[in-house]
């Protein structure tokens, strides 16, 4: 019994991905059959050939890494503020955070999309990055804040009285010490900003393409295979992160890192 | 004698009314000058006053006759050593000496050699490349008064150092701390709420309440005469007898000899003896009077003359009278 509970799990969380897999490598794949006809990289070559594709692959990076380094810029010392000052309204200001996840994310972007027509964002690189770090900010926000209160707060004062300046302490302190949860926060960000389709399509489309917005025109003109490759080329940064934040941190740390104090 | 610290009408207070005020203080250089006082009296605010960790509400601070009220700490000639130390987790106990010497521009040999003359003053040589969390208590917290020492402060602030040290380690720390004391001629103010601690440590003890400095003076002075009932009753044991009704009288334990009827003379008391306890080198007797209960010191034995139950007649040599209602 347990067995069969542990195989249709399995099932479901491992048959698509197989799926997929088959696809991306198959050159010839007919409806009635069930595998495809024949193995190759036939589709591959179709894709890079592409410079559309390609670009929107580029795009994804640019975008990911755009969004994950001034989400950094902005939160980071928003999350120290929080941390530190017990100011009025503050539990309300982390919980507003959570507030922009909930609404329906649609409805936010037509709003946000009527200012930036006002602004002339539409369409340009840095509404695309708005948007991408407006959905990231509750990691940004919310893990660090976890890990800067976990700082003792005597411990900067220890290198203030030694003589180091406030920003000094920061850097050699305070940062280290939340260095962790801030990768697991930047790690989030990144892989939330490859992923993110709704927004920089309302935004961003037609001028700005990413694989993510990529994908709506593939599953409607091209072959299945195409998206098959998109999801995979989509997947495998995903992956290599993930791994390498396993191998930085072990096991332990890394999922502990995952909770918020 | 030259003044290392002067406070002047300092005071701190905190949005919910607590804090310090009224604080006029001087510090000789190469004191030790103790803060004591139970917790919440302000001991603390007024020793982070002085480190540059609080901004004071009004008054000044004078650090060797220069005016420090406005810098922040690290502009300022104090080190403190915090009550939980404080090491960086993230450095060797080597880097945790040499942070402080970098930000000075010490040249490296330099810098090498004093952390290695602090760590082998310390005892604690060996453990010069291990982290923090890998040591003892005690070894944490030479850890910490190296750190502060190897940049040779004007002021050395230590705040209940050794709270977190089980008793023996702590009075052996104790005796390490007047050693490197008497050996740097450095000053020192250290705040303790263990009377104990102050009396055997200081040059002079400012005892604190609500926010206050009550009586500033040498331990024996404090002892020996104390400003009110309250500096009395806080440091040492003190026994009072209400003498008419404004004032109490008050006596130590030890001001008090045990004598009979026959010799009964002015300052003789008649009680019966409650509890009778062996202390070791001396006896204590817990006697009932009238309305109070007191306690006698007697020599060794007298536990075994007087034990619980018996009428005991004592006389007191040397007797205090406090202005009643001091204490709120």
């Amino acid at each position: 019994m347990n067995f069969l509970v542990l195989f249709v799990f399995a099932f479901f969380m491992y048959g698509p991905l197989l799926n997929t897999f088959m696809l991306a490598f198959a050159n010839k794949y007919q409806a009635p059959h069930v595998l495809p006809l024949s193995f190759g990289f036939t589709w591959w070559k179709n894709v890079f050939a592409q410079s559309d594709l390609l670009q929107a692959f580029v795009n994804s990076f640019l975008v990911a890494a755009l969004s994950t380094f001034f989400s950094m810029v902005i939160c980071l010392p928003a999350a120290y503020a929080i941390a530190r000052y017990h100011f009025k309204g503050r539990n309300l200001f982390l919980f507003s955070f959570l507030l922009s996840n909930a609404f329906p994310k649609i409805g936010l972007y037509t709003a946000i999309g009527i200012i930036f027509y006002k602004m002339q964002l539409m369409g340009t690189l840095t509404g695309v990055v708005l948007i991408n770090i407006l959905n990231t900010m509750i990691f940004m926000i919310w893990i660090p804040t976890g890990a800067f209160q976990n700082v003792y707060r005597q411990q900067e004062e220890a290198a203030r009285d030694v003589g180091a300046g406030p920003i000094r302490t920061f850097f050699t302190i305070t940062f280290p010490s939340a260095l962790p949860a801030i990768i697991v926060a930047a790690m989030y960000t990144f892989l939330g900003a490859l992923d993110e389709s709704q927004g920089t399509l309302l935004i961003g489309f037609p001028q700005i393409k990413t694989m993510a917005t990529a994908m709506y025109g593939i599953i409607l003109d091209q072959a299945p295979m195409v998206g098959a490759i998109f999801a995979l080329l989509l997947v495998l940064p995903a992956v290599l992160i993930l791994w390498l934040c396993y191998k930085f941190f072990g096991k332990k740390s890394f999922l502990q890192q995952l909770f918020i104090k | 004698m030259t003044v290392k610290l002067m406070i002047e009408d300092l005071s701190k207070k905190y949005e919910n009314g607590d804090g310090i005020q009224d604080i006029n203080l001087v510090v000789n250089s190469g004191e030790i000058l103790t803060l004591l006082g139970p917790s919440g009296c302000g001991k603390s605010t007024l020793l982070r006053s002085i480190g540059g960790f609080e901004r004071v509400t009004t008054g000044r601070i004078l650090i060797a006759e220069k005016d420090v009220t406005k810098q922040p700490p690290e502009k300022r000639s104090t080190i403190m050593v915090f009550q939980g130390y404080n090491l960086w987790e993230r450095m060797t106990v080597f880097e945790n000496l040499e942070f402080g010497l970098k930000l000075r521009k010490v040249s490296k040999s330099e810098r090498k050699q004093r952390i290695m003359e602090m760590l082998t003053m310390l005892g604690i040589e060996a453990m010069a490349a291990e982290y923090p969390q890998q040591l003892s208590g005690g070894q944490q917290q030479r850890v910490a008064i190296g750190r502060a020492l190897v940049l040779r402060p004007e002021i050395l602030l230590l705040d209940e150092p050794y709270s977190a040290l089980d008793a023996k380690i702590r009075v052996q720390m104790r005796e390490e701390l007047k050693k490197i004391q008497r050996r740097l001629q450095i000053t020192i103010i250290f705040v303790t709420h263990d009377q104990e601690e102050a009396m055997m440590l200081s040059t002079r003890i400012a005892v604190m309440k609500k926010g206050e400095i009550v009586q500033v003076g040498t331990p024996s002075e404090i002892y020996n005469d104390p400003k009110d009932i309250y500096v009395a009753s806080f440091i040492g044991e003190m026994n009072f007898v209400t003498a008419d009704t404004d004032r109490v009288a008050a006596f130590r334990p030890e001001d008090a000899h045990i004598t009979s009827a026959q010799e009964a003379g002015e300052n003789t008391y008649h009680g019966t003896v409650q509890q009778s306890t062996q202390m070791g080198h001396y006896s204590q007797l817990m006697v009932k009077l009238e309305e109070q209960t007191i306690v006698l010191f007697a020599e060794k034995d007298a536990f075994e003359n007087y034990p619980e139950g018996t009428d005991i007649f004592f006389e007191v040599k040397k007797m205090q009278n406090f202005i009643k209602g001091v204490e709120k």
